[in-house]
């Protein structure tokens, strides 16, 4: 069955253009088929409907506004050029996560350095009660430690002196 | 071009006053929002003057220039689509400043045809609104006439098969909606 339909490379001037005069004319001259002479006028309906839509507006100083702008990120490109900022570029992005790095290492050291100390401490602790656990007398000092308990033993009735005074 | 990397601002300026109402009209109507359209347009240019030093000559300046629009149109339509966007009733506060932008409104004194057309295009304005973003850059762009569809294409990106496949399918939805107004053929009934 025969393709009634324009052809492509034909559409696809249509998109971009309205035909003019003399390409209309020759159009019509060809006689086409229905169906592709349908499909030429909506074709060409549709690219006049796009191409005439009205332009968006645009504020009366909107040049002015654009060379501001551009003026000031020129100005701060060339500061950042400069001999300070050519020194200081390699390191401008990376500065962030080098400092967040330094924090997090400052933050993990800190933490160490205090667990530790509060292990000394716990240990100083522990040991301190230990060591008065430990401190009992030596068992020399046990060794008279009958005749001192006699000493405190208080001396019991006499019972011959009682006897005889009876 | 050649001057502007050369720091010539007068050459700049000639740029932006030839090519600001294209890229406003490209960027308006992919976001949609004229108001922020401006901001992101002025962007486009303050990018083009940034990277001056690193257009080659070699390039067309439009097809850089649209794809340096397309890029930072992309960016907040994704920036959009994670933030929601705010009212339009509300002053922006980085603009509360600023005078706000004023436009004559053509309705209120215009006669029935222009009423009529304004209708119209309307529609076609909505219809364009509604197509994926791919499609409607695609039809967007083909709109310019300094652009060949090779340049289109690596505006977006993708073949040149690819970027007229975009525009057929654009077309035809929009075909599709108005179907009733582009039945005769004519644009305007009234002729």
């Amino acid at each position: 069955m025969k393709d009634d339909r324009l052809p492509i490379n034909l559409r696809e001037k249509l998109w971009r253009y309205e035909p003019t005069a003399a390409e209309e004319e020759d159009f019509a001259a060809a006689a086409q088929p229905p169906a592709s002479r349908a499909e030429w006028e909506t074709e060409v309906a549709l690219t006049r409907a796009l191409r005439g839509l009205s332009n968006a507006p645009v504020s009366s100083n909107f040049t002015a506004r654009v060379l501001q702008a551009a003026q000031r990120e020129v100005a701060r490109d060339a500061r950042r050029s400069s001999w300070w900022g050519r020194l200081w570029r390699p390191y401008r992005q990376r500065a962030p996560r080098v400092a967040v790095a330094c924090m997090v290492l400052a933050l993990g050291v800190l933490g160490y350095f205090h667990m530790e100390q509060a292990e000394r401490v716990r240990l100083i602790e522990s040991v301190s009660a230990v060591s008065e656990v430990a401190a009992v007398p030596s068992p020399e000092i046990l060794r008279d430690f009958e005749a001192i308990q006699a000493l405190n033993r208080p001396p019991g009735p006499d019972v011959e002196l009682l006897s005889l005074l009876q | 071009m050649l001057r502007v990397k050369q720091g010539d601002f007068q050459a700049f300026a000639e740029i932006v006053e030839r090519y600001k109402q294209p890229v406003v009209n490209l960027v308006t109507r992919m976001l949609r929002d004229p108001n922020e359209a401006e901001d992101i347009a002025q962007n486009v240019f303050v990018q083009v003057c940034r990277s001056a030093d690193r257009y080659e000559v070699t390039a067309r300046f439009s097809t850089w220039l649209f794809t340096i629009a397309r890029n930072l149109t992309l960016n907040e339509l994704r920036r959009r689509s994670r933030h929601p966007a705010e009212s339009m009733d509300v002053p922006h506060v980085a603009h509360e400043a600023e005078p706000a932008r004023q436009f004559e409104d053509f309705r209120t004194s215009s006669p029935p045809e222009e009423l009529l057309r304004s209708e119209l295009e309307a529609k076609v304005e909505a219809a364009i609104g509604e197509l994926p973003e791919n499609q409607r850059l695609a039809l967007l762009l083909c709109r310019q006439d300094d652009l060949s569809y090779e340049e289109m294409a690596k505006v977006l990106g993708c073949s040149v098969s690819a970027t007229k496949s975009l525009i057929h399918r654009g077309r035809e939805t929009i075909k599709a909606k108005l179907k009733p107004y582009l039945k005769t053929g004519q644009w305007d009934p009234a002729e």
